[in-house]
């Protein structure tokens, strides 16, 4: 016997609707089960929108899994009855794609249907059924698409199907996916566990009340009724964040899965970094004996930073080119490049031959969700880091991002809880050794030692934007703005992740679309990006750019509104209330400094009062100065964390009210007598 | 690091692939040995070569292509991969790739490297894909090469060729080489002079060199209308009748003719279909419409039925699926109208963002849509008729397109050229552009000023077809119930605050109707409220179609695609002790694509202003980019009027 588990990601395809579907002449003539039937009752058809989210344009009226390993292999069975109530539904709903891969799995038993609004019946058969085998080497992906007949807006569909595996194979991790894109009516998930005692767990940040029953010995039949669509909120963390999940697994798990996790890891990196070609001979050249510990890292680290290519767009354009990941450190340094992990690898590498401590990081990014231990959960983990010990503290360095400055770390592996682990390659770590589970012979990976850590926000004093604006206002309204840009820390980051590999023409087709937002009516007549390929200084950009009706021109006065980059911004925040955290991109101190200078034979007629929201980690403050016939405005946001709380959402609203009210005061200026 | 994990599952399921060291031919080498061009040095990959070599047989088609491509920098390193198309019927044989590193170092790939996508993952039902080779660990400096046959029975005698891409091409190859008793003539497009020669292999060759990247502009004309192009038509010189040779239109006609006649059968679906979807037969037009409409309601779906790219499906199968690609919803159009007397005959047609057709070149690789021509019962008026020699009068319909009704035309396909299959019909037809006023917006906005606080804007809007037909498919991805929620978001967002009254939506279900759009508001003044002042932006309501033009030259000609009008009249009533400061004056412009006029008027004591914005469907030479982009920038500058108010003295608040 052994233990299989369905990689994630294909289960994750198969939830959010790509499925197939196919018939078998037994399971036609079989009475319809019993939520099908259901789902033809009158009231169903009668049904014309969601009682909870009125407007939705279809709903799940019935998800049911069935997960049993109460037989040789695991059976595992999905069926779905959708009533689509728009035509976009229908657009969207209608069609279901599977994957499956020859010698894995196959699917079974599939069948479906269409219940039209009177009640007719229109069976999905061969014809509605497209099957394409496509070719990725000498591996043969079978893709069913299947679409089904006679929708129409008020149609019902039915489908379900059964996966199967090969004999003597069990599943022994599912992750039930409670809530989707579409309302659900009934979510149901029966757990047939045969002879293994299965542990549970909800995950996501909306939690669904779910009831569980007990119909037989055997069985376990978790329901949710009602449960509303994942949740889509602006600055929100990921889909699959924020959905309601629930993880179903063998107990043992519960307390080993971290341990194994890191066992894997810790042998996979340490057969990356040990014994590697060239690694010795390189670090000889990068560092001298005479540098210090300091010195040896930041050396490394720029090396890796300039001299080793990054492969992310590449690998995120095709699964097939992962294939191509690099077999060790020495291959990395050989080629040139790497990807996320390469790159994380050959500095730890180098770290190593430099006779430095050092770890991987495994992190769990904050748009992907925060890390429970006690959830079996590989894929919350996406990201790497390196962790070097430096005058006996752990330091945590991100070579693998392009232009990261040196004891920085990309913003998304940030987090204001823990959120990664701590591993030590070590080659004899890791090793396969057979077990017994409950009764299940196996094979584990036998778990190594880690560190929970958490890398907490780095402070906004870090992470500092300025703009320093000069508006030459002319008397008819229109204005000519002056503005350099420069970033530090992440904001020098981020601009470097929106810039560096544009072209001159798409540098200004980028820098027009952010104008686009702020300021009406304008023309760029000149701009200049600076130092984005630099890995010494910061970039910036410095443009200037002619803007017509900057001001309001009534009668013998002009109307400025001096917040000339947020005068337009709308208020994110409007919503009551808020199910997910907020997240930010990175903790940020932005100061916008605007000199207005006021044209000839105009005088400032007032200015407003200072503004200042204090409400620490939040921070605004608006200041006009009157400087000569002109004036200055002074715009400080300091928002000094990165993810802020969903039960504390109305602290944060109310201050962007503020911002918004605040950047459209206006100044008037009026013509001078004589 | 899910990438990682899905490495590991894969390396434990599947043998890897099979670079392996190797020697690069004699032509790759050739190749590398050209100098690269200084002016291709900003490229992220230049094409070295690109050839395309067809031989053509009684009975088959054997292309055998070589492609060359140089990896100049990091970006260049994600973007070489080698792609080649396979339609139905179509087998690729890899002959070899290989990637050559710049000291000469080759690895060389085999079949087993080759991956298969879906040529377009947004049609599942297509049963199109594409052959890709990325090499592995691909490096600035690289040269990748690949060379392959791909074998055919082709529908059409004709083969076309692009002798550039987006990247600089630094040699083209097309060559063609034919049965000894046959014949070929070609037309070469985009070019001036394209001069052939006869290769020692027999092969007819036209050669491209030092082709510059292409890359059409925003508004501009597609890629296929810019680079240099070559069609080539073939024939046995037997005087023969060639099943897939198409000596004029009307051979074309004939051969589809005889794909799609077969599949215009009714059967008692057919006749209960017509029967629940016409209200009255007697009204012939009327019936005609409601069919249309049914028809529209059908799904889109790529979905060949697997004998040829061409054939659709029959029509009850059409209609008890409810889906069907273009071909088919012109064939369910045609049987449907067959049952209530009215004759309707497929129009082939090329869509205008992909290209326009070649007047002289009969095949059906030239197009890429199909539509319907319908006779009507009678005079009907309508902008999409046109009076077809050996037909008569007959309205283009595109039962593809959900939006756009019956009696309209679409912006594809305006000012196109198409083939309406029909025994009389002889040559192409040239499809109508609208007039600015067939496409239209016309707008009432009442907006109330209080002294103090919010002020009501109430609005009706009409929209007439192209418009509606644009609208029509925003209004449709959101149900009622929800619309005035994503409003009131919406207003919230913008403003700060705000309340939708009302929002009221009707004619959004028939695509024939307009569209009426009632909207009841109370927002903060949009404009600045300085106590004793407030201004008012004129247009705060509605967006424009007008284009914002930011380039201050082109190199291609400007292209709007469709004329449309917006006629939105504003009426603003103050509160009384209030007045307003000399209202602006009006803005009017005039251009060789349109006229835009803003007029402010006192009309008692509400301020009345109308703004007439007229835009023709238009094709404008880099020479008279200049004066349109004034014209639009002085809409824009028109568009931002603001009005401004004060308070009376001795008025209370």
């Amino acid at each position: 016997m052994r233990i299989f588990r369905i990689p994630f990601f294909l289960l994750m395809v198969s939830l959010v609707g790509f499925l197939s579907l196919g018939s078998t002449p037994t399971m036609a003539k079989k009475k319809p089960p019993k939520g099908e039937e259901q789902a033809r009752k009158p009231s169903m058809l009668d049904i014309e929108d969601c009682p909870e989210q009125p407007g939705c344009p279809a709903i799940i009226l019935l998800d049911e899994t069935v997960f049993n390993n109460d037989q040789f292999y695991t059976g595992y069975s999905r069926r779905q009855v959708i009533k689509l109530f728009t035509q976009e539904a229908v657009e969207k709903y209608a069609d279901i794609q599977v994957p499956a891969m020859k010698g894995v799995w196959s699917i079974k038993n599939l069948r479906g249907k269409t219940v039209l609004p009177d009640g007719t019946e229109i069976q999905l058969d061969k014809e509605n059924i497209t099957e394409k085998t496509l070719k990725q080497g000498k591996r043969k992906v079978r893709v069913k698409s299947a679409t089904f007949p006679g929708v129409v807006p008020g149609a019902i569909i039915i489908y379900g199907f059964e996966l199967e595996l090969e004999s003597y194979t069990y599943m022994t991790e599912d992750e039930w996916a409670i809530q989707q894109p579409l309302p659900v009516y009934k979510a149901k998930y029966i757990l047939k566990p045969g002879k293994y005692d299965f542990g549970w767990e909800q995950a996501g940040f909306e939690h669904v009340e779910v009831e569980l029953t007990r119909p037989t010995k055997k069985d376990y039949v978790f329901t949710a009724m009602n449960v509303p669509p994942i949740p889509d909120e602006s600055y929100g963390p990921y889909g699959r964040a924020m959905q309601a999940r629930m993880f179903f697994f063998l107990p043992e798990e519960r307390s080993t899965w971290l341990g194994s996790l890191a066992g894997f890891y810790a042998r996979f990196s340490g057969n990356f970094i040990e014994e590697t070609p060239g690694i010795v001979g390189a670090v000889q050249k990068i560092t001298s004996a005479e540098d210090s510990e300091r010195d040896k890292v930041l050396k490394i680290y720029n090396f890796v930073q300039q001299e080793i290519g990054t492969e992310e767009q590449r690998l995120t354009t095709t699964q097939e080119s992962s294939l191509e990941d690099a077999e060790n450190a020495g291959e990395v340094l050989a080629r040139g490049y790497g990807n996320e992990f390469e790159r994380t690898m050959l500095f730890l590498a180098l770290v190593k031959a430099a006779g430095m401590e050092h770890g991987l990081l495994l992190i769990a990014n904050r748009y992907n969700g925060p890390l429970v231990r006690e959830i079996p959960d590989d894929d919350i983990f996406d990201s790497f880091a390196a962790s070097v010990k430096m005058a006996g503290r752990w330091k945590t360095f991100d070579p693998a991002t392009r232009h990261c400055p040196f004891g920085m770390i990309s913003p998304e592996k940030e987090s204001d809880i823990t959120n990664g682990i701590l591993i030590i390659p070590d080659r004899s770590a890791g090793q396969r050794v057979q077990t017994k589970i409950q009764d299940l012979n196996t094979t584990i990976i036998q778990p190594a030692p880690y560190n929970l850590i958490d890398i907490p926000f780095s402070s906004s004093k870090k992470n500092y934007l300025t703009r320093e604006v000069t508006l030459k206002l002319e008397a008819d309204g229109s204005g000519e703005i002056e503005m350099s840009e420069q970033g530090t820390g992440q904001v020098d980051l981020a601009q470097r992740q929106s810039y560096e590999f544009l072209d001159e023409t798409e540098r200004l087709e980028k820098l027009q679309d952010k104008l686009k937002g702020l300021v009406d009516r304008f023309e760029i007549l000149e701009a200049e990006f600076v130092d984005f390929s630099s890995f010494e200084k910061q970039a910036s950009i410095n443009c200037r750019i002619k803007v017509d009706g900057i001001a309001s021109s009534v009668g013998d006065r002009l109307i400025v509104t001096p917040s000339l980059f947020h005068a337009g911004d709308w208020n994110p925040f409007i919503t009551e209330t808020r199910k997910a955290p907020v997240l930010f991109l990175s903790t940020r101190y932005s100061t916008d400094r605007i000199l207005v200078e006021v044209p000839d034979g105009y005088e400032i007629e007032g200015l407003p009062d200072r503004v200042v929201v204090e409400d620490p980690p939040l921070f605004f403050s608006a200041d006009y100065i009157p400087i000569g016939n002109g004036f200055r405005f002074v715009r400080r946001v300091n928002i000094d964390t990165a993810t802020w709380p969903a039960n504390d959402y109305d602290r944060l609203k109310s201050f962007y009210e503020t911002l918004q009210k605040t950047d459209r005061q206006v100044v008037i200026l009026t013509r001078s007598e004589g | 690091m899910k990438k990682l994990l899905l490495v590991l599952t894969f390396l434990l399921l599947i043998p890897c692939p099979d670079p392996f060291a190797g020697d690069a031919p004699d032509w790759i080498e050739e190749y590398r040995r050209r100098p690269v061009p200084e002016w291709t040095r900003k490229a992220p990959v230049v094409i070295f070569g690109d050839e395309c070599l067809v031989e053509v047989s009684k009975s088959n088609l054997k292309i055998r292509a070589r492609r060359a491509v140089k990896v100049q920098s990091s970006e260049g390193v994600s973007l070489p991969s080698l792609a080649a198309g396979l339609r139905i019927k179509e087998t690729f044989i890899l002959l070899g790739a290989w990637k050559v590193r710049p000291d000469g170092e080759v690895t060389e790939y085999g079949q087993s490297s080759i991956v298969q996508w879906d040529a377009d993952s947004s049609y599942e039902f297509s049963m199109s894909k594409v052959n890709v080779l990325r090499p592995t660990g691909t490096r600035v400096g690289d040269l990748i090469a690949w060379e392959y046959l791909l074998k055919s029975k082709p529908e059409a005698n004709t083969q076309s060729w692009l002798f550039g891409s987006k990247y600089p091409t630094l040699e083209s190859r097309f060559g063609l080489k034919l049965p000894r008793d046959w014949q070929y003539s070609y037309r070469a497009l985009n070019v001036e002079d394209l001069p052939s020669s006869m290769d020692d292999r027999g092969f007819t060759v036209w050669t491209m060199r030092n082709q510059p990247a292409v890359a059409p502009e925003p508004l501009g004309v597609p890629f296929r209308d810019l680079v240099p192009r070559i069609i080539v038509s073939y024939t046995p010189s037997t005087g023969k009748p060639n099943r897939n040779t198409f000596d004029t239109w009307s051979d074309l006609g004939s051969w589809y003719g005889d794909i799609v006649g077969t599949q215009v059968v009714s059967d008692d679906s057919i006749r209960q279909a017509v029967s629940s979807t016409v209200s009255d037969s007697a009204d012939l037009w009327r019936a005609t419409g409601e069919i249309a409409s049914f028809v529209q309601g059908i799904r889109y779906l790529d979905v060949a039925p697997g004998r040829s790219v061409a054939e659709p499906h029959p029509a009850p199968e059409i209609l008890r699926n409810r889906y069907g690609d273009c071909e088919d919803k012109s064939v369910l159009t045609i049987t449907m109208l067959r049952e209530i007397g009215v004759e309707a005959y497929p129009v082939i047609a090329l869509t205008k963002d992909v290209g326009s057709v070649v007047p002289d070149i009969p095949t059906p690789s030239q197009f890429n849509h199909v539509l319907t021509a319908i006779k009507p019962p009678g005079p009907v008026g309508v902008s999409a008729e046109v009076d077809v020699e050996g037909l008569g009068r007959v309205v283009i319909f595109d039962p593809t397109d959900p939006y756009t009704g019956l009696g309209d035309l679409s912006e594809s396909i305006q000012g196109t050229r198409a083939l309406i299959v029909h025994d009389s019909v002889k040559d192409l037809i040239l499809l109508p552009v609208l007039p600015p006023g067939a496409s239209r917006r016309e707008a009432e906005i009442r907006v109330t000023i209080p002294p103090e606080g919010d002020v009501d804007v109430r609005s009706e809007i009409k929209y007439t077809g192209g418009y509606a037909a644009r609208m029509r498919g925003y209004f449709e991805s959101v149900r009622p119930e929800k619309r005035k929620m994503e409003y009131h978001d919406y207003i919230r967002s913008r403003f700060g605050r705000g309340e939708v009254r009302d929002y009221d939506v009707s004619g959004v279900e028939s695509p024939a109707d307009p569209i009426v759009s009632k909207l009841d508001l109370k927002i903060p003044l949009p404009g600045k409220d300085l106590g004793i002042l407030k201004t008012l932006s004129t247009q705060f309501l509605l967006p424009t179609r007008a284009r914002s033009l930011p380039d201050k030259e082109r190199e291609t000609p400007l292209r709007i695609g469709s004329g449309f009008q917006e006629w939105d009249r504003t009426i603003v009533e103050i509160p009384s002790g209030w007045k307003f400061v000399a209202p602006p004056e009006s803005v009017k412009a005039t251009s060789p694509v349109g006229e835009y006029e803003l007029r402010l008027a006192m009309e008692g004591e509400n301020l009345v202003i109308d703004r007439r914005l007229s835009v023709g469907a238009s094709t404008v030479t880099p020479e008279g980019y200049r004066e349109i982009r004034d014209f639009f920038q002085e809409v824009a500058r028109g568009d931002a009027t603001e009005i401004a108010l004060e308070k009376t003295s001795g008025a209370g608040s």
